[in-house]
């Protein structure tokens, strides 16, 4: 599971996945620090919020974005936007805490390389995903050696 | 070295400065950091460097995925070296021999040099792209499904297809300038000795290009190895998935898009071994042809 | 023949010296039969020349037709109505991620890119060279090897760590970054190395009883000597850095730096997007005027491009 702050919930919910993650890293100037946190800030603000979930489908990050695009109408008009915003809503159980997987993109080529080889026929479905599991499993041993693992 | 040289010191060092900072800098230094950072393994946001010896070479030698590009490699460069030799050897035969036209002919066969191998990957793109590429359509005429991109072999055959097309101006003006520079007094010699054009070829021609020949080789093994990156990053859209790699574009998507420094730094590694590998068979290969003709 | 071929004289002359030596080369043979072998040797070469310049000209043609005939038909034959509107498009269309970046922008940065690599390459292999050649060095068999062993490696074998090294010098998205590791090879010191060592010894001598230095014999001398072999270094140099892939992609970033070589890549990334119509039109424009100004280059100066290609080489 993603670190959280107890002082914000201490009852985490589902975590979030796939291209919403930004990370300030550290070892920056403070006043950098500050612009950074600032961009943040205005990322996460209802309205850059509203504006990205309406224009490209991705869940706003905050309730008061999904209240505000509630309150626009924006599930009047299209409903199945909703749908993810519930189901991450939905309390967390053992297999809801995301991943942290390095070499992801290695790993990925190795998955669009074996859907394309079932989609020519070349191989067959299980066993394509032998060769993922096998190969992918290699990539995170790797992953695991950098963190000392 | 010339015997009447000038005798400073400071303005020769001055005058070489730029060409040592430069290679020093931009050569020297990325070469010899390649080397090192083979032997370590860094986490893919480059946090932590772990000291790993040979691992990430032993990695190569048992990885099924270099292997398999190590394999393509292979193909592609035979392939493409060998029909970019023939068909400029030929063209470049006939255009010696006529009379009529070949100043025109030899402009129309070696501007293609021009053009950047990413551009002449995005026209082999349109030409033999799945559903709409005119070589498709006509390969599907002849009953030929053609799948590019889908297709390990038919993505191949597109690949090897542009990289030799791309090439043949190369090799053509090479063979050409080989070809006129056999002295007059040689042909006429051959003319009357041997009147069939094609013994008379591979008698006298042939054996007087070889020096040209192997120097061609070498750098159209090289042109296949490395300047052919952008034919085949636009050929597979920047997307390999399950589409054929060269040697040269594992090391980018390992190392550049998959962040693993390490790896590639050790493909890096192997490559420079095969092109000094290479040089030293064009220099020992040269002097002893030099002085065999 | 060999002379034809390289001074390129007229029909007139050729047409003559032909008669001369079919005659001279092979009296005995029956004329038809040599009639058919040029045919044979014609039809050879006509094929070779339409394999270069039929897909160019495709392109070409396809240029000029809106995206949605393209998108159903292929590339065309012939020639359309929508030239103006591609090619305007391509050149003054603000596009890319951030609107920052045209096909006039992708043009400069192309030409910055072509002169800025190949002036730099000649002055400083120039000057090495010279070094090398004329002078007495106690070092200089280092200094050779040094440079020399940089023509066997290709940047691309080293793309990352010379990606790492810019990086921490912070060069990452300037010109700087995009141009000096480009030159950090020797072909252009070891072209001028070969060709002043041809230069007579005589002229050196003649110079310095002249009391002419070693300052003065260069620009005076050498240089105004060098005039043929600068410009066949310059026009392969040109063709050679404006053509370059790799290294701009790894190195530009920022989207206003992009080179139109370079630009080929945001193209086909979209064609692979597949969410919309690719721009057909657009692309093969963008594609035609990325290699217009090489391929005139070539054209034109074939003389000193063919001297300096098959001169550098060997």
């Amino acid at each position: 599971m993603l670190p959280y702050w107890e002082a914000v919930t201490t009852e985490p919910t589902q975590t979030f996945i796939g291209g919403a993650a930004l990370f300030a890293m550290s070892g920056f100037e403070a006043d950098e620090n500050a612009a950074t946190a600032a961009f943040f800030d205005f990322l996460a603000s209802s309205d850059t919020q509203v504006l990205w979930h309406m224009e490209t489908g991705y869940v706003p990050i905050t309730t008061a974005a999904y209240e505000q695009a509630a309150e626009q109408g924006h599930y009047v008009e299209f409903p199945a936007a909703e749908v993810g915003i519930q189901q991450l809503s939905l309390e967390a159980g053992e297999w809801t805490r995301g991943y942290r997987m390095g070499f992801y993109v290695q790993i990925r080529d190795v998955m669009n390389r074996e859907y394309g080889r079932i989609l020519t026929g070349e191989t067959s479905v299980d066993d394509a995903f032998a060769i993922i599991e096998a190969e992918s499993n290699d990539l995170l041993a790797r992953f695991a050696a950098t963190q000392g693992g | 070295m010339k015997r009447a040289a000038f005798g400073h010191i400071g303005f020769p060092i001055l005058l070489l400065i730029p060409q040592i900072a430069i290679i020093g800098i931009f050569f020297y230094w990325p070469a010899g950091y390649a080397v090192h950072s083979s032997f370590f393994l860094q986490d893919p946001f480059g946090f932590t460097s772990t000291y790993v010896g040979m691992d990430n070479y032993t990695r190569l030698a048992t990885s099924s995925n270099y292997l398999d590009a190590a394999k393509f490699t292979l193909i592609f460069t035979i392939l493409v070296t060998f029909f970019a030799l023939a068909i400029a050897l030929l063209l470049a035969v006939k255009a010696d021999k006529v009379i009529r036209g070949a100043k025109s002919y030899r402009t129309l066969l070696m501007w293609v040099y021009a053009i950047a191998p990413p551009v002449a990957g995005l026209m082999g793109v349109m030409l033999f792209d799945q559903s709409r590429g005119n070589i498709t359509q006509l390969l599907g005429m002849m009953g030929i499904e053609y799948r590019l991109g889908v297709n390990y072999w038919d993505t191949a055959s597109a690949m090897i297809s542009v990289s030799i097309w791309k090439q043949i101006p190369v090799n053509f003006i090479f063979f050409l300038s080989g070809l006129q520079a056999i002295p007059r007094s040689v042909r006429e010699a051959a003319m009357i000795d041997n009147r069939s054009g094609t013994a008379r070829f591979w008698d006298i021609t042939f054996p007087l290009l070889a020096p040209t020949g192997f120097f061609l080789l070498i750098i159209n093994i090289t042109y296949s190895l490395f300047d052919t990156f952008g034919i085949v990053d636009t050929i597979v859209k920047s997307e390999p998935g399950n589409n054929p790699m060269t040697l040269v574009y594992r090391v980018f998507v390992d190392g550049f898009r998959g962040g693993d420094l390490g790896g590639s730094s050790a493909q890096s590694v192997v490559l420079m071994v095969l092109v000094l590998v290479l040089t030293i068979v064009q220099f020992r290969f040269l002097e002893r042809r030099i002085h065999y003709t | 023949m060999a002379d034809i071929t390289e001074t390129g004289v007229q029909t007139a002359t050729a047409t003559n010296t032909a008669t001369n030596t079919a005659t001279a080369a092979a009296p005995t043979r029956p004329k038809k039969r040599i009639k058919w072998e040029t045919v044979g040797d014609h039809a050879v070469l006509i094929a070779g020349a339409l394999l270069m310049l039929v897909p160019v000209y495709m392109i070409l043609a396809s240029s000029t037709h809106e995206d949605i005939l393209i998108h159903r038909e292929g590339l065309q034959f012939f020639f359309g109505d929508d030239g103006l509107e591609n090619y305007n498009a391509a050149l003054f269309e603000y596009g890319g991620f951030t609107n920052s970046v045209n096909g006039v922008t992708m043009l400069v940065n192309s030409m910055i890119l072509g002169f800025g690599f190949a002036i730099g390459k000649i002055v400083v292999g120039m000057m090495a060279a010279y070094a090398i050649v004329y002078f007495r060095l106690r070092f200089a068999t280092f200094a050779f090897w040094m440079i020399f062993t940089t023509l066997l490696l290709p940047l691309e074998v080293r793309i990352l760590p010379s990606y790492e090294v810019i990086q921490q010098m912070n060069l990452a998205n300037t010109y700087t970054g995009l141009i000096l590791p480009l030159i950090a090879s020797a072909t252009a010191t070891f072209f001028f190395r070969q060709f002043f060592r041809s230069i007579p010894e005589e002229l050196v001598e003649a110079a310095r009883i002249d009391g002419a230095g070693p300052v003065k014999f260069f620009i005076d001398i050498l240089v105004p000597l060098s005039r043929t072999m600068i410009a066949a270094m310059f026009i392969i140099m040109f063709v050679f850095g404006w053509n370059q892939y790799l290294w701009p992609t790894l190195i530009t970033t920022d989207e206003s730096l992009f080179t139109l070589v370079r630009g080929i890549r945001q193209i086909m990334q979209a064609y692979a997007d597949g969410s919309s119509t690719p721009e057909y039109g657009e692309a093969a424009a963008l594609a035609i005027i990325a290699m217009t100004p090489p391929v005139l280059i070539v054209i034109f100066f074939q003389n000193w491009f063919v001297k300096g290609l098959t001169e550098s080489d060997k």
